[in-house]
């Protein structure tokens, strides 16, 4: 079973996705800020890391720039950006950090969100390993 | 005796109206001035000489000159107004005609700081001998309008959270519940969705207004194969169409020329064209959908047979919360919003958009987008060869950026 971190802030999303993605059978574990998720990244082992910008104490942009300056094997887990910022300069900063993936939660359904995760994985394992 | 009488009564009678008739005047002058110094607006009267003999705490505030330098000294001292650094003086911007008019100027203040104004003169305004001249800052007005801009696009962010929780849930439902639910409690979380997507559509709608007025609607921009786009979209309206017995066609030509276009906002103008075809248009009608290539851009036809547009909504069809007279009484759905983002979106990609329609028989809506020129794909080719993100996107407004495969990890 794939373990998955979602870093959200709003009680209802974070209960959503939760409950979407227990339901396809990923064991899931939630952080509600960006503190809480750092702390978890760097104690325990994921798969998959979902990350929302805009979180209190620490931004999920910051999440991400702290744990791809990790000297331990956590500094290189697979990190979505799940959120409602759209501007290019937000996405290509992500990016530039090492974000694995960008969805703007505004337009997506959650199932649409699990799918994408879903192909993620797929192409990963598919994908000739460097 | 009696005439000397008579006189003496006649002087004290003269006297008495005098003193009556100066202290109401005095006190008709008093409250005059007195409403002149309460007016939100910067207002100063002049006299013949020009002069100023009146200014008041607007005008004060304003200028940053107070009422005892003011009182006494020619308007051209205190009041300093230019256009484009050009100091302009009184005799200029007076020089009317007209016993009331205006202009807009920039008024410096001691401060030397700057404010774009409307100044009024209205000559003989309180008595043949003075001008009053208000001054009106129009960087408030501009000012209340942002506030409006950002007011709107607050709520509509606000108003996005819950939504996006009541969206979630009822997703949730179907995706997972169904099965649980009987057939009437499954026809409820039908409704519920359909409320819930015109809800979304509204929001949506509402930021996009605000993201125009704020010139932050971004506009990606790429060589695009536009027959792609509009055949994907055609297809899925087809089931709509299908259900009101409408004859839906496209005349699509192969091998059309590129446009630069954005997928997802153009995507936005061709649904937008369609469903409003399709609402509008009654069961067993018609709404064909023409793409021509016309020599230096690319036209789209949206073509319906319903109630058409009454001739005087055809000029104002296009601006922000028109709605044509008697559809709401109809029932009909919508904001006044769509077409207004649609021509906006249009306009913004160096397009033209406009309406044809004879009222009863139907309407035609057409756009033009120009085709993409060699520079601009060559340096489109150059922008993603440097920006390796994949950029998935398709009519329905799902958008997801990935990294492709090999870039991801160092």
């Amino acid at each position: 079973m794939r373990k998955i971190l979602i870093a959200e802030d709003d009680f209802f999303i974070r209960d959503i996705y939760s409950k979407v993605f227990s339901l396809s059978g990923y064991d899931v574990q939630v952080a509600v800020d960006g503190t809480d998720a750092l702390e978890k990244i760097t104690s325990q082992k994921y798969d998959m890391v979902l990350l929302d910008i805009m979180m209190p104490r620490m931004t999920g942009i910051d999440v991400l720039k702290n744990v791809r300056a990790l000297t331990t094997p956590a500094k290189d887990i697979p990190i979505f950006i799940i959120t409602n910022l759209g501007q290019q300069n937000v996405i290509e900063e992500a990016f530039k950090l090492g974000m694995d993936g960008y969805i703007l939660k505004s337009q997506v359904s959650p199932q649409q969100i699990v799918d994408e995760i879903n192909n993620y994985f797929i192409s990963k394992e598919t994908l000739p390993q460097k | 005796m009696l005439i000397l009488t008579f006189l003496v009564a006649l002087i004290l009678l003269i006297l008495i109206v005098y003193i009556i008739n100066t202290s109401y005047i005095r006190a008709v002058k008093k409250a005059q001035n007195d409403s002149i110094a309460a007016l939100n607006e910067a207002a100063i009267a002049i006299n013949t000489k020009n002069c100023i003999i009146l200014f008041n705490t607007a005008a004060e505030n304003i200028t940053g000159v107070s009422v005892k330098d003011a009182i006494g000294q020619p308007i051209d001292k205190i009041l300093r107004l230019s256009v484009e650094q050009t100091p302009v003086l009184y005799k200029t911007y007076s020089d009317s005609p007209e016993e009331r008019h205006s202009s807009t100027l920039t008024l410096h203040n001691t401060n030397e700081a700057m404010t774009q104004i409307i100044v009024t003169i209205a000559k003989h305004a309180i008595g043949s001998d003075y001008t009053l001249i208000t001054l009106m800052d129009t960087s408030k007005e501009k000012q209340l309008e942002e506030m409006k801009v950002d007011f709107v696009s607050m709520a509509a962010h606000e108003l996005r959270t819950p939504l996006t929780a009541i969206r979630g849930y009822t997703s949730l439902l179907q995706m997972h519940y169904a099965t649980q639910l009987d057939q009437s409690a499954k026809e409820l979380l039908t409704r519920l969705i359909v409320s819930t997507t015109n809800l979304t559509n509204l929001i949506d709608n509402l930021l996009s207004v605000s993201r125009i007025e704020r010139n932050s609607l971004i506009i990606e921009a790429k060589p695009l194969d536009l027959g792609i786009i509009i055949k994907d979209i055609f297809s899925s309206f087809e089931q709509q169409a299908h259900t009101k017995n409408q004859h839906f066609t496209l005349n699509l030509p192969d091998n059309l020329p590129q446009v630069m276009a954005d997928p997802f906002r153009i995507g936005q103008v061709f649904i937008n064209l369609i469903s409003n075809a399709l609402n509008y248009t009654p069961d067993g009608g018609t709404i064909t959908v023409t793409v021509a290539d016309r020599t230096d851009h690319l036209e789209v036809t949206v073509q319906d047979t319903g109630e058409g547009i009454p001739p005087e909504a055809l000029p104002r069809l296009f601006t922000k919360f028109f709605r044509v007279s008697g559809s709401l009484e109809q029932g009909s759905k919508g904001t006044g919003l769509g077409l207004y983002i649609t021509k906006s979106i249009v306009e913004m990609h160096k397009g033209k958009i406009w309406a044809q329609s004879t009222f009863g028989k139907g309407s035609t809506f057409i756009f033009t987008l120009p085709f993409a020129t060699s520079e601009q794909k060559a340096q489109y080719e150059q922008h993603t060869s440097t920006n390796a993100f994949l950029t998935v996107k398709n009519g329905q407004g799902i958008i997801i950026k990935r990294n492709s495969g090999q870039v991801q990890t160092k």
